[in-house]
């Protein structure tokens, strides 16, 4: 049996239920939403621990795999009678509860919320895909605005800023025109990088399996091509054996099932590597490619890899 | 320049007045930073690459660099925020790439930092006994038995099976923690089961020590603040293991002999002097500089 944790409101959990239906892998959905439906024993007696969500009941030690994905997309009510406060505090416990379980089981976790912590900064996954054998762009983190003018100087004047921690920020080309603006950052560091020409690449790995994509696009955040009206090309790649197992060998440095590495080919044939992502959206990438990364996790889950 | 160890930590840090005290005996100078002095005075420059990194803080007139610091004493397992911007829109963002510089910075360092914890050990300040079951097939030492349930029987059950001698634990607030050891109690909380799982440990009753880690070295503390030698060598293995996985280097870990068994009850990350006498100080601080400073 396979446990999805998670929310309908989340286009990946979404994904993976109409995945496992489709290939008829017995699951059930734990609505995040929803946790005072979710009824569950988890000890270290471990004889009769289960989990039930209303009528559907599975003894732990059945499980063989957890997707699991905690996103925070709907507003949500009070429960009846209580402070927004208390409600939150009550959501609070059920989902750290449930946290706790997920982390610890003994199944395939796709991906344990404490394998993922070290996406909370850029900088500390730097020095981990720096130890790997990956080259990494000059980087610099500071709130003194005198420093970056040097930096851009020093990379002859191209140069990109992003946010340091997971908070998704839009990667963008460091111009004169935010000289000015530059002397905000007194309040905050901010990640500056070295613009690093070429063309993304984006890997997801499942365990040993290698799905690779190169995106073509002249915006500098793919991701955000639409908003500026550049065209965003997807198309399946074929990574060197050696960039290929490296990305295998990191994303188990990082103790995680799957992951979602941001790489970028230089016109010299180098590869850069920006970031692991421990928890990928890979549905663009499956769609625009017909790549079936959805499908490899299911087979994950269900323990068959 | 006189040689510096770098302290992060609240202002009324306790084990930080015990280590500045100590290595002013040593001629080395101790800077605290408190999580205040990030959002407001220290001025960062964090430069990494391929190649290795290097960082200089300023803090007013001062101006930290990495070779006059011998070592770093992380204190703080995160920084809460500037109370300044806690209910603005920024409070958020601020925070999160506050931590994300300090964890990154921590990281990179080349000289000893006490303690770098590894990332899946980020968000905690203590392990309890559903962090360290993972460890327990590998340890002599017996970890408490624990429950996470919404299950009025299951939770029933365990209270009665330890001898109605439990303490319940919030799993998002790890310092709220209650004991619980009359049925009246056990009622009460069990209300709380119709809103969320409800995690109770074992709690073994017993004589209780803190045994501190300091590198190749422990000192095993009893009840008095006095050096003891009541919990056997052959559970020192146990703290070494997990101390490497964890990546501490300096922790204490509370151990409770019971009747037939020795239980780890928790390991604190963070330690602090509050049981241990005068003399037990200068020891572990003494074993501190010996073993990471070589001095």
């Amino acid at each position: 049996m396979i446990l999805v944790v998670g929310t309908l409101y989340d286009e990946m959990t979404e994904l993976m239920c109409a995945r496992l239906q489709q290939l008829k892998f017995g699951h059930i959905y734990v609505d995040t939403e929803k946790l005072d439906l979710l009824k569950f024993t988890w000890s270290t007696l471990e004889i009769n621990d289960y989990l039930k969500v209303q009528l559907k009941k599975v003894y732990l030690k059945d499980v063989s795999g957890i997707y699991c994905r905690y996103v925070n997309l709907k507003k949500r009510s009070n429960f009846p009678g209580m402070l927004k406060t208390e409600s939150g505090q009550i959501r609070t416990e059920a989902l750290s509860a449930l946290i706790n379980f997920v982390d610890r089981s003994p199944a395939v976790v796709v991906n344990k919320l404490r394998n993922s912590f070290s996406n909370e900064s850029k900088t500390f996954q730097q020095i981990t895909i720096s130890k790997a054998g990956f080259m990494t762009p000059k980087t610099l983190v500071t709130n003194c605005p005198e420093q970056v003018f040097e930096f851009y100087r020093s990379c002859n004047n191209k140069i990109i800023f992003k946010s340091n921690s997971c908070i998704r920020s839009i990667v963008t080309k460091f111009s004169p025109k935010h000289f000015k603006s530059a002397g905000l950052i007194k309040n905050c560091p901010v990640h500056f990088q070295e613009m690093i020409e070429g063309t993304d690449v984006r890997v997801h790995t499942i365990r040993d399996k290698v799905f690779a994509t190169a995106i073509k696009s002249d915006a500098v955040d793919y991701r955000y091509a639409g908003r500026y009206r550049k065209p965003v090309q997807f198309c399946s790649y074929k990574l060197p054996e050696e960039i290929s197992n490296a990305c295998v060998q990191l994303t188990k440095d990082f103790g995680l099932e799957i992951s979602g590495i941001d790489l970028k080919q230089t016109a010299n044939g180098d590869f850069y590597c920006f970031e692991v992502n421990p928890s990928p959206g890979f549905i663009a990438y499956e769609r625009m490619t017909g790549q079936a990364i959805s499908k490899e996790v299911a087979y994950l889950l269900k323990n068959d890899l | 320049m006189q040689k510096t160890i770098l302290t992060i930590a609240n202002k009324n840090d306790d084990f930080c007045k015990h280590l500045e005290h100590a290595a002013s005996k040593k001629n080395l100078r101790t800077i605290n930073l408190c999580p205040e002095d990030f959002f407001d005075k220290i001025k960062v420059e964090f430069n990494i690459s391929s190649g290795g990194s290097h960082f200089i803080l300023k803090s007013g007139k001062k101006e930290i660099g990495i070779e006059n610091v011998l070592a770093v004493f992380p204190r703080i397992t995160n920084f809460t925020g500037d109370p300044k911007l806690r209910n603005s829109s920024n409070h958020i963002y601020t925070v999160s790439e506050w931590n994300s510089f300090y964890k990154g910075w921590l990281a990179s360092l080349s000289i000893p930092v006490i303690n770098l914890i590894s990332p899946e050990y980020w968000q905690k300040q203590n392990l309890n006994p559903i962090d360290l079951n993972e460890f327990s097939s590998k340890l002599k030492l017996h970890i408490p038995a624990y429950i996470i349930s919404n299950d009025s029987y299951d939770l029933k059950n365990f209270f009665l099976r330890h001898k109605k001698n439990v303490r319940f634990v919030s799993n998002s607030h790890a310092k709220v923690s209650y004991k619980i050891d009359t049925e009246s109690d056990f009622k009460k909380l069990s209300h709380l089961g119709k809103y969320f799982p409800i995690t109770l440990h074992q709690l073994p009753k017993g004589i209780s020590y803190e045994v501190f880690y300091v590198g190749e070295n422990t000192y095993t503390i009893d009840s008095q603040g006095k050096l003891s030698g009541a919990v056997p060598k052959k559970f020192m293995n146990d703290i070494f293991l997990i101390s490497r996985k964890t990546g501490l280097r300096f922790a204490s870990f509370e151990v409770v002999a019971s009747e037939k068994k020795f239980f780890l009850t928790s390991v604190s990350m963070y330690p602090c002097f509050s049981r241990c006498s005068k003399s037990v100080v200068t020891k572990i601080l003494n074993g501190l500089f010996e073993n990471y400073l070589k001095i």
